[in-house]
């Protein structure tokens, strides 16, 4: 049996699943697409049960991936049952899905969650009315206190429903799907659909266009705005049959202060910076103890085994790629992104688009597009592939192009490795600021030069709820999964590619040609220069190359303070690694890659010229 | 010489009608005897249709369509029926009412109503223009009806219309559609935190400002 947990996003239905499954969860994507789905297997009474938590979503008639998703599944009749998660403060709103779930004739049970909270603010819903309204099962719960979460499973096994509740269309509408169940021999869900441009048969998307502009003509408003306001009229006549309210208690609004230009703001920069600190501290010490660990116990026994060289150099390149990868991956991305899910699950992310949403505006994108940036702190590759949730090409284009230069992980240990070791923490920190104020140049230019126009942003604003440990680790390890699956495999090629051209004695060769160049504008020693060409490869291995090359860890003694703070300065902006440009040809094109990567490479070199003719 | 794209459509279906109601093709006084126009008009409107390879027309005189008047003859006749269904289903009526009506507004329901409908619903958000839409609401402009982003914070409006492009449907899938009362809860620059249906909804300038508001007292 297969139950599919379905509802709006941030009703709790996360919550739900993962104390329905508990251990166990399964992250895994769809098929064909990129939204994550959580699965797990409970044994109840024998019966093996098949839980999916489906992504969240507003309607079934969107267009969306997930909703096109989710309406696949319910079209399909993949689950057995639909565990409907509404969220009883909010449940006018949250009727509207459920609705459009029982026009489709789906088993469901209906799971009114949340509902410790609706208690307090004085709502009071009366089950039985509306499990008889529509039909189906109904059950409340409050999944923070883990309150009836045990009566989910048995009630969807036995008692599930296809329910019905009656939407009552305008009159053009109801003869409109008439006119199509006859022609077509349509359902009624599908003939819904295909009114608003939904749908594969060939005979009734022909007879749907047909009529559908008889029906704008009428109404002056589109099919869809016709279709959503009926049903949620009908939700607001369910909604008023089954409330009834107290006076609520005055409750303290965070909002009122988060929000705000004065302190919002403020308390956005400080959060941030405060988060990068973080994971700067804890993951330079990490680092060390990771890379430690790995020199004693793999990478010297490798150096100590006298193996014939070309075998030598293809492990020795594998082991520092998995060292990198693993000294990086653990203590900066995944300290970064447990933050981060703390930021995301707590509903304050949602603030910080909307505060963030006039800034990006200027960069010709808005507040959602904050959000893939800031991820890209910890590691770019999951975060271009989260530009897919910007509505159009022109957004996705910008944010590709500001993402790339959000310095992250790696390039976090190049600025903390070199420059906050040897010049200053300061200085560290003037880094970012300087790849910022490139980022809003950048973003500025790119909003005039960019074609295509943009769409702005549409936000549901949760309330603020505190943070959920289980929650924050799934949430954790959906965004680091996209780093070790993605990157990692990709730095291990690269940096044994990277080896066999060192033992063939091309980057040698490489290196000869550009040294005098690198000398003259950029004034770094030859050595830095190959460090640099690896840094193209690999971010993080910039700052090893540099210390085997220069032949000692105490950097200050073979270069100037200056030099350092250049070199960190250009292989933080200049090109991406390969993971990243492998990401981008993939989601953007490979015109797009090499165009970002032109442009980081000038940026790069640029910015290190002018250092040295200024200084 | 011009044509009414309702006169070719009715053109082509005759040719159709008659070749299949009497098995010969038919010649220009045939078909205007059916269609009950001058034969010279008919004959006129079928040198046209041949320039566009449309129809073909034998020395004898005798008209058939081409496989490209064929195909938008069958076109013709698909929407035909799907409109006859849908007014008999909405007005009740009978069939041949029914049928008489949908003669008259088929063809009207293409060219220029699906070019207004790409504009209402930003099937092509390049041209995304309140176009005739917003020329209705004139009248209601000038009794008080503003955009949602001229609006101030603490505002209680009631949203009079939606121009159909971008995310129109994101907002209506969250209740704002309009004669949905709505609250501005916050409004920071331009960009908008309303509260709708007990939820707050973050909108940016460029969406509140295709939404048309009327105040509320």
């Amino acid at each position: 049996m297969k139950i599919g947990l379905i509802g709006n996003p941030n009703v709790g239905k996360s919550l739900i699943f993962t104390q329905l499954t508990g251990i166990g969860v399964e992250i895994s994507n769809y098929p064909g697409t990129t939204v994550d789905l959580c699965s797990g297997t409970i044994c109840h009474d024998r019966q093996v049960i098949d839980v999916v938590d489906l992504p969240g979503i507003y309607s079934l008639d969107g267009t969306g991936s997930e909703e096109e998703l989710v309406r696949e599944t319910v079209i399909s009749g993949e689950y057995d049952v639909y565990a409907v998660v509404l969220d009883a403060t909010h449940l006018e709103r949250n009727l509207y899905l459920l609705l459009q779930l029982l026009e489709f004739g789906a088993s469901v049970v209906v799971i009114l969650n949340i509902i410790d909270e609706a208690e307090r603010a004085g709502v009071k819903i009366d089950t039985d009315r509306f499990s008889q309204f529509i039909g189906a099962p109904v059950i409340t719960t409050a999944a923070s206190l883990g309150r009836n979460i045990d009566q989910i499973i048995p009630l969807a096994r036995f008692h599930a429903r296809k329910g019905e509740y009656a939407v009552q269309y305008d009159r053009h509408i109801e003869a409109a799907i008439r006119s199509l169940e006859r022609l077509a021999g349509s359902t009624r869900a599908e003939a819904l659909l295909a009114l608003q441009g939904i749908g594969n048969d060939p005979v009734l998307m022909d007879a749907a266009q047909t009529i559908v502009p008889e029906i704008v003509e009428e109404h002056r408003m589109t099919a869809h705005q016709l279709i959503a306001g009926n049903r949620h009229h009908a939700a607001t006549r369910l909604a008023d049959a089954v409330i009834t309210r107290d006076d609520p208690r005055m409750v303290t609004d965070p909002d009122r202060y988060l929000t705000n230009a004065f302190p919002g703001i403020p308390i956005m920069v400080t959060i941030l910076s405060s988060m990068l600190l973080i994971v700067f501290m804890v993951g330079s010490y990490l680092e060390e103890i990771i890379v430690e660990l790995f020199d004693l116990f793999i990478i010297i026994p490798i150096q100590n085994a006298g193996l014939n060289p070309l075998l030598y150099e293809v492990l020795f390149s594998l082991a520092i790629a998995i060292q990198a990868g693993i000294g990086i991956a653990f203590p900066f991305v995944f300290t970064f992104y447990i933050l981060i899910s703390l930021v995301e699950d707590s509903g304050y992310m949602t603030r910080i688009a909307f505060l963030a949403d006039r800034v990006m505006h200027r960069f010709g994108l808005h507040g959602q597009a904050i959000i893939p940036m800031v991820l890209g702190l910890g590691c770019n590759v999951p975060a271009i592939m989260g530009i897919r949730q910007l509505g159009t090409r022109r957004e996705r284009t910008i944010a590709a192009f500001l993402i790339t230069m959000v310095p992250c992980s790696a390039r976090t240990v190049i600025i903390a490795g070199i420059v906050a070791a040897y010049v200053g923490i300061l200085a560290a920190f003037s880094i970012y600021f300087f790849v910022f104020i490139l980022i809003i140049i950048t973003g500025v230019i790119l909003s005039r030069v960019t074609p295509g126009n943009q769409l702005g942003m549409v936000l549901e604003l949760p309330p603020l709820r505190v943070p959920r440990m289980r929650q924050v680790m799934i949430r954790s390890w959906i965004h680091i999964r996209e780093f070790l699956v993605i990157a990692m495999p990709l730095l291990m090629v690269s940096s044994v590619i990277l080896g066999l051209l060192g033992f063939y004695g091309i980057t040698d060769l490489f290196q000869n040609a550009i040294a005098p160049f690198m000398e003259s504008i950029l004034g770094l020693p030859g050595f830095a220069s190959t460090a640099l060409i690896f840094g193209i490869l690999r971010k993080e291995m910039a700052f090893e190359t540099l210390i085997v090359l220069a032949g000692t860890a105490d950097l200050l003694s073979v270069m100037t303070k200056l030099q350092l703070y250049t070199f960190a300065l250009i292989s933080t902006l200049f090109v991406p690694c390969i993971s990243t440009i492998a990401v981008l040809s993939r989601e953007m094109g490979w015109k797009t890659a090499l165009l970002i990567s032109v442009y980081t490479l000038i940026l790069g070199l640029s910015a290190g010229a002018l250092l040295q003719l200024l200084m | 010489m011009s044509m009414e794209s309702v006169e070719r459509e009715d053109l082509l279906l005759a040719v159709s009608r008659l070749k299949t109601r009497t098995g010969n093709e038919p010649a220009a006084p045939d078909l205007a005897d059916f269609l009950k126009r001058s034969t010279a008009d008919i004959s006129d409107m079928l040198v046209i249709l041949q320039e566009r390879g449309e129809v073909i027309i034998a020395d004898d005189g005798t008209v058939s369509l081409s496989s490209a008047g064929e195909s938008a003859a069958c076109v013709v006749m698909k929407k035909h029926k799907v409109l006859e269904t849908f007014f008999e289903e909405m007005l009740g009526m009978d069939r041949a009412i029914a049928h008489q009506q949908a003669c008259t507004l088929e063809h009207h329901a293409s060219e220029e109503t699906i070019s207004r409908l790409d504009d209402f619903i930003g099937a092509k958000p390049s041209t995304c223009k309140l176009g005739r839409f917003i020329h209705d609401l004139h009248s209601c402009q000038t009794c008080g009806c503003q955009m949602l982003s001229e609006c101030q914070e603490g505002d209680t409006v009631r949203i009079t219309a939606v121009k159909g492009c971008g995310r129109a449907a994101r907002l209506a899938d969250l209740g704002l559609i309009p004669g949905v009362q709505v609250f501005i809860r916050r409004r920071l620059a331009k960009t908008f935190l309303v509260q709708v249906k007990e939820c707050d909804i973050a909108i940016s300038a460029d969406i509140a400002s295709s939404v048309l508001i009327e105040r509320c007292r």
